[in-house]
């Protein structure tokens, strides 16, 4: 697969994710943006690799928790709202409304498991590996991050069912 | 209480609000050596549309300003490091910032990048570094430990100075714990902290700045790519900022009109339709772009357009050039 292919099969992609990941489109893009740079300038390695878009994908996450990304001083927001609101999911929306605003305002450590696990439906030890980290500390970082968003501890979470449901409707 | 499907459906939100294509701009690194293959500046477009103003509208947008009662801006922020590296150990500064909660420094010691930030006194709750595996540095207490707040498995948070605390973190995922924290010790004990340290640089000066904002940030990377100086103004409300940034990299804003500043080129305007008071003036110099965001602040593009004018600016390649925090603004 030559870069070019890869990116134009998969930019959209790495921009959803980017965007679950940082809750910010402008930040989305700059990630994802650096990131096919670096991408295209080691391709030949990267596309040896068994699966090429989880090493990218793993290079996002890296962007995002970075250093070089808290350099800045402005803080994305993240007040999105979902769109097509209708007068009777008036409560539904604002729900999600609440559950984004708290999501920004989890550390980026917290945030990034979050996503990888109820966005991308990895499983604990796809998250170790993609952070370099050990399972527990995934773990206590979800627990952490779902307790301040006083969320439901999951119990038996089905991650991978959710995600291929999600891909059969993308 | 929510649960785990609100978490799923929050995220899934967010990514349909993602841009729809990414600019790719890519160009080969220099040669290392005289016999590599030449340099091939191959510009690959793989999408060329970028909705900036649409994203910075979705950033943007839910802001409410809180107009109130004329207020003054906060104290101005001195933008001198409070410490040095030692410089016969092999660690190196490659750029930093410094604001009213603290500094950040980003080092490197030949192939690992440490991240530091040191807190203010009082800015820092060690409650939950104290949870961890106690250390030494240079004398003062510290702690091997996971913060939930800092990035990666491993940091080292210590006491530099009373009730003072600086937290160490690396990008580098280290085979071993002791070997991050041996890492994290080090570069810890490298830093001699000192009330005469190097005032923040930034790659341009500045001639004309309005009265009603105070500078509360500044930020220098001359190590790193790219290469950047940054100051931010604050005003009355937490919203109000004014950057000023020179980089390396950039481009233009969408919905930007053409603008000469100068004899620069670039693009002037609401960085976002629906947002009236986000305005931005992006200026192509020599090796880089100008910045200059105003946000909330009750300035008109003819305001940022004067300070644009006002703006001299340094080599960006060339650090020795660029200018001392305190020169670089308007006396």
């Amino acid at each position: 697969m030559t870069f070019t292919d890869y990116v134009q099969d998969n930019q959209r992609t790495l921009l959803r994710f980017a965007m679950a990941l940082t809750g910010d489109a402008r930040l989305a893009e700059d990630v994802v943006q650096d990131v096919l740079a670096r991408a295209f300038q080691r391709w030949d390695r990267i596309a040896a690799v068994d699966r090429p878009h989880a090493y990218v994908r793993r290079m996002i996450v890296n962007e995002y928790l970075s250093w070089r990304r808290r350099w800045s001083r402005v803080q994305p927001f993240a007040d999105i709202e979902p769109d097509e609101v209708q007068a009777d999911h008036a409560t539904e929306h604002a729900e999600r409304a609440t559950m984004i605003a708290r999501l920004a305002r989890l550390p980026r450590k917290q945030r990034t498991v979050l996503a990888l696990r109820f966005y991308e439906g990895m499983s604990d030890a796809e998250i170790a590996e993609t952070l370099g980290c050990k399972v527990g500390t995934v773990r206590g970082d979800a627990s952490r991050a779902l307790a301040a968003l006083r969320v439901d501890p999951p119990g038996d979470v089905d991650v991978h069912s959710h995600l291929i449901t999600r891909e059969a409707t993308r | 209480m929510s649960t785990t499907q609100d978490v799923r459906a929050a995220f899934d939100t967010l990514a349909d609000h993602a841009p729809s294509e990414v600019h790719l701009l890519l160009a080969d690194p220099q040669p290392r050596r005289r016999n590599l293959r030449p340099v091939f500046a191959t510009a690959i477009a793989v999408a060329t549309v970028i909705a900036l103003a649409a994203a910075l509208a979705a950033v943007l947008a839910p802001r409410r300003h809180h107009a109130g009662p004329a207020q003054s801006p906060p104290a101005p922020v001195s933008m001198r490091f409070s410490f040095t590296i030692d410089p016969s150990t092999r660690y190196k500064l490659l750029g930093g910032g410094v604001a009213a909660d603290g500094q950040d420094a980003f080092i490197k010691d030949g192939h690992t990048t440490m991240s530091m930030h040191l807190y203010r006194a009082g800015a820092f709750d060690p409650a939950e570094a104290m949870r961890g595996t106690p250390v030494d540095v240079n004398g003062h207490r510290g702690y091997f430990t996971d913060l939930s707040t800092y990035i990666g498995d491993h940091n080292i948070a210590w006491e530099y100075a009373p009730n003072a605390w600086g937290v160490v973190g690396t990008d580098t995922t280290y085979a071993s714990g002791d070997a991050a924290k041996n890492a994290e010790v080090e570069v810890a004990q490298s830093l001699r902290f000192t009330q005469h340290g190097p005032l923040v640089r930034v790659p341009f000066q500045i001639g004309n700045l309005p009265s009603d904002v105070a500078l509360t940030y500044g930020a220098e990377a001359t190590g790193i790519s790219p290469r950047r100086g940054q100051l931010t103004f604050s005003g009355a409300s937490p919203d109000e900022m004014l950057k000023i940034e020179l980089s390396s990299s950039g481009k233009c804003f969408a919905g930007g009109a053409s603008v000469i500043v100068n004899s620069y080129r670039g693009c002037i305007g609401r960085l976002t339709p629906t947002t009236p008071n986000a305005l931005g003036l992006y200026l192509q110099v020599p090796g880089g772009w100008l910045t200059i965001e105003a946000l909330w602040l009750p300035y008109s593009l003819a305001d940022l357009r004067a300070i644009a004018e006002s703006i001299t600016v340094a080599r960006l390649d060339q650090p020795g050039t660029w200018f001392d925090a305190d020169t670089a603004l308007p006396h």
